[in-house]
């Protein structure tokens, strides 16, 4: 039988352990398949593919060839190159018979590495900052949202972590019976995305570093919550006037988007802030899959977040849309997929022992968009929510990806 | 008789004479548990009730609650 060319193992998850912080590519995560990258400066691969199909016999699929950007095995059944035309990328496999000595013998014009694994290893944090802060921009910005109320409704907030020490942090409990601090982990981890600093040693994780941060319970501690319970936390952020509000939450989204939650998100527009939310992680796409953006994403009024995934190719960050990541899929306005941010390997604060962990969703892409807004907020204090919005759209920076999987791009500090 | 948590999304303007609409919806059937200044009340009604009440010209809409879940804890995707 023959090995599927994509398979599960490329793109879809790894159990990622904390000593994944660093991760590089000496580790040994080999898939057997190699990444050929076009030349400097070459733009086409007939050249390479003349090498491809004439001297080595392989057959060839393209990119080029299909109208959506993900492919599926039965698509590609019988291919043995796999061309990335956006990227100026080839896959060769799927398995490594030989042929990859065989072209190098004939070219030696391309680059030619053993592709690995990415997961955790997308994009390698370094020891200043995670990759998500170092590809928005953060660190080349003026600003860091001083006094700018961010609120992020979640699981929670571990109330004295080592990392916020100083920090100006107001909570509020929305789940009956259980108090503020963060039995989860996940609202600790979206508060350090897009309001913390840095840890103990000094790696930068945290967008809006000098925000004011809200940290409102609406999910449990075994990470589930009401719907009431989120209204709740809503109505809350609303009131307290917070600038941004982040909800990395949801549930499978459909044509329609809830009113409920489209209302609470008009009221804290009214209010002068801004709310964003997790597109959400049901899609397969190695198998082609792509699930709607989830709910209260869809809403109209909220603007969704997709997660973006990266590799290294010849030292540069090659942006790409993570596996799990929803998409448009309906014709509604405002159902779609509004921007997108770094959202796998994800490093950021969580509950102590643990301290800090890296981990992949929306949920992670969220935040980065909700302290990027603090920093527009604090240089434009005076705006509207919706001139700040025009702002982060304008700055955010194009991807080679439909609008429908990642809206305007990726968003950057300005 | 089964009960069920529904979410009412009250029209457009209604939410600035909350307390009255929440009495008329209490008057339905509804067994008010959480009423939002922005023109949203939650509670429990008895299923069968559940049409009539959508019918209100002070609704929007009514559903179901829904439950946000999270993946466990130590998913690596979250």
């Amino acid at each position: 039988m023959k090995k599927p060319f994509l398979g599960s193992t490329a793109l879809n998850s790894r159990d990622v352990g904390e000593s994944d912080m660093f991760v590089n590519e000496s580790l040994d995560n080999d898939t057997g398949r190699y990444l050929v990258t076009l030349p400097d400066g070459e733009k086409s691969f007939a050249e390479l593919n003349k090498i491809f199909r004439n001297k080595l016999g392989l057959k060839i699929a393209s990119s080029a060839d299909f109208k959506e950007s993900v492919y599926s095995e039965d698509e590609i059944a019988d291919a043995e190159v796999l061309i990335f035309k956006e990227l100026g990328i080839a896959l060769l496999g799927p398995e490594d018979d030989g042929k990859a000595d065989r072209f190098k013998s004939l070219d030696n014009s391309a680059i030619i590495k053993n592709e690995q694994i990415v997961f955790a290893s997308a994009i390698p944090n370094s020891p200043t900052s995670t990759w998500g802060i170092r590809e928005t921009n953060t660190l080349m910005s003026n600003f860091t949202g001083k006094n700018v109320k961010v609120a992020v409704l979640d699981t929670g907030f571990a109330i004295g972590h080592p990392d916020f020490v100083g920090r100006s942090v107001l909570t509020a409990s929305f789940v009956p019976g259980e108090l503020v601090n963060d039995g989860h982990g996940h609202g600790t981890h979206c508060i350090g995305t897009s309001c913390g600093n840095i840890d103990a040693t000094g790696v930068r994780y945290g967008v809006a570093r000098n925000a004011k941060i809200y940290a409102g319970k609406v999910l449990n501690n075994a990470g589930s919550g009401a719907q009431a319970w989120i209204l709740g936390g809503m109505e809350w952020a609303g009131k307290k006037k917070c600038k941004v509000v982040s909800m990395s939450l949801g549930s499978a989204g459909s044509a329609t988007f809830d009113p409920a939650y489209e209302k609470a998100a008009k009221y804290i527009l009214s209010r002068g802030g801004i709310v964003v939310a997790a597109a959400g992680n049901a899609s397969q796409r190695s198998l082609g899959f792509i699930a709607p953006v989830g709910s209260p994403a869809n809403c109209p009024s909220i603007l969704a977040v997709a997660a973006l995934d990266g590799n290294l190719v010849g030292g540069a960050a090659v942006l790409s849309v993570a596996n799990f990541s929803c998409g448009s899929r309906f014709t509604d306005p405002g159902c779609e997929v509004n921007i997108a941010a770094p959202g796998v390997g994800v490093y950021s604060a969580w509950p102590m022992p643990t301290r800090n962990r890296s981990i992949s969703g929306t949920s992670m892409a969220c935040p980065h968009v909700a302290g990027l807004l603090a920093l527009l907020w604090e240089q434009f204090p005076a705006f509207t929510p919706a001139q700040i919005i025009v702002h982060l759209m304008a700055d955010a920076q194009p991807l080679a990806f439909p609008n429908t999987d990642v809206g305007v791009g990726l968003a950057l500090a300005f | 008789m089964a009960r069920k948590s529904v979410i009412v999304t009250l029209a457009e303007g209604q939410e600035k004479k909350l307390s009255s609409v929440v009495k008329s919806l209490q008057k339905a059937g509804l067994e008010v548990e959480n009423k939002f200044s922005y023109g949203v009340v939650t509670g429990k009604i008895e299923e069968e009730k559940i049409e009539k009440l959508s019918k209100k010209k002070s609704i929007l809409s009514i559903s179901e609650e829904k439950m946000v879940q999270l993946p466990p804890k130590d998913s690596p995707l979250q």
